[in-house]
């Protein structure tokens, strides 16, 4: 990151490669989309750039990153709040929104419905240190909140994952 | 001893997607185009930038208060409460803007910093105060529109402070942009808030509690807004 900063186009090729599957598969967790994941995928690095000059000297860049990119997608969710309806490509017709599978077929299946069921402080929390791989003081920051918070909100959310889990598993 | 995962055992989902090459191609492009080295100031440049527009304006503030021969007693006892304040606002400023995003405190704890110092420092105006009005006095006639002039003093030039301070701090904080932009907007109010009590001419409880001090309510509200739009990337 330091040597992107000073102007090495070079720097940026290894920082793309080292952040932008993680950060694509974070944003694809948030939107649910691909096309959306990778227009905030662009806006998120197309931000860090703009913001390079302001990057911490020897801060992670992950975490400085993965929050650049969750507020990129609270912005558009907020905004998109704001519209009236989503329209197509044509102006004409709402977007079929995607559908959870009404009944899972295999365990990763059953573990991604009750993520969506979780809270969703509860959600991010789990996602930032168990998906994307944040440690707590990290994941803490980019949520901004305490260490505990976070550990606090994993726990309950695990708990809650559990039970749903148990759910599914139970026979009909 | 370290605690096993309970849920180690579930199939997570990768952490990791690739994009596709065409948005990888444009991401590229944008941020590789005459790419030049790019050093901001420092987070001690933009903290002793913030304190150096708040010395700015009690040096002001101060001129005005001799120029305008106010009563050296109340004056200084104005001068010596300021001075406190910018110490606060000097520690205010290291404490939640300088550090590492990781040691400034929680969320929970800086909204207390935002609700409990403005609330100390009104506090503080009304027990420093010298004369006391009944309300109803306070709201009519000339002691109104004293406040309402010092008020709108205070705003101005706690707003430019808090605007300056702002584009210092500019992009750089993209974890809690609107409880940094408030807490500069404190800052700046208890600058030009502390400043007022030294320029004016009135020390009456309510002028003192109302003019000078909801500058520091108002700025933290207006540095709140403007901190999500200007201090995240």
């Amino acid at each position: 990151m330091e040597r992107y900063v000073d102007g090495n186009a070079e720097a940026f090729d290894g920082l793309y490669r080292k952040l932008s599957s993680t950060l694509m598969g974070y944003l694809l967790r948030l939107t649910r989309n691909r096309a959306r994941a990778e227009d905030l995928l662009q806006i998120t690095f197309t931000k860090m750039h703009r913001a390079r000059a302001s990057y911490l000297k020897g801060a992670p860049v992950l975490p400085w990153a993965v929050a650049i990119a969750r507020r990129s997608f609270l912005d558009e969710r907020r905004a998109a709040a704001v519209r009236t309806e989503d329209l197509s490509a044509d102006g004409s017709l709402p977007e079929p929104r995607p559908e959870a599978p009404a009944l899972p077929t295999e365990m990763s299946d059953a573990l991604e419905i009750a993520l969506q069921k979780l809270p969703e402080s509860y959600r991010e929390a789990i996602e930032l240190t168990k998906i994307t791989g944040l440690s707590i003081q990290e994941a803490a920051s980019v949520l901004g909140t305490t260490e505990t918070a976070v550990k606090l909100r994993v726990h309950r959310g695990y708990n809650q994952l559990r039970k749903e889990l148990e759910s599914f598993q139970r026979p009909a | 001893m370290t605690q096993k995962d309970p849920l180690a055992d579930l199939p997570w989902p990768g952490a990791t997607v690739t994009p596709s090459e065409t948005c990888s191609k444009a991401i590229r492009g944008a941020c590789t185009k005459s790419l030049c080295p790019e050093r901001g100031v420092s987070a001690m440049g933009r903290a002793l930038l913030t304190l150096g527009l708040s010395v700015l304006l009690l040096g002001y503030y101060t001129y005005y208060a001799v120029a305008e021969h106010r009563p050296s007693a109340v004056m200084r006892t104005a001068l010596f409460g300021a001075m406190g304040w910018l110490g606060a606002q000097a520690l205010l400023v290291f404490v939640t803007l300088v550090r590492p995003p990781v040691k400034r405190g929680s969320r929970a704890l800086r909204l207390g910093i935002l609700i409990g110092v403005p609330v100390l420092f009104v506090t503080y105006l009304g027990l420093v105060s010298t004369e006391h009005f009944a309300f109803a006095k306070f709201t009519q006639g000339y002691p109104a529109g004293h406040a309402l002039g010092c008020g709108l003093v205070a705003l101005f030039f706690g707003a430019l402070i808090a605007g300056g301070a702002l584009v210092a701090w500019r992009r750089t904080d993209p974890y809690n942009p609107g409880l940094s932009g408030a807490m500069i907007g404190m800052i700046a109010g208890l600058a030009s808030g502390s400043g007022m009590s030294i320029a004016c001419s009135s020390h009456e409880t309510f002028h003192s509690c109302i003019a000078h001090g909801a500058v520091v309510f108002a700025l933290s509200l207006a540095g709140f807004g403007l901190g999500r739009r200007l201090l995240a990337p």
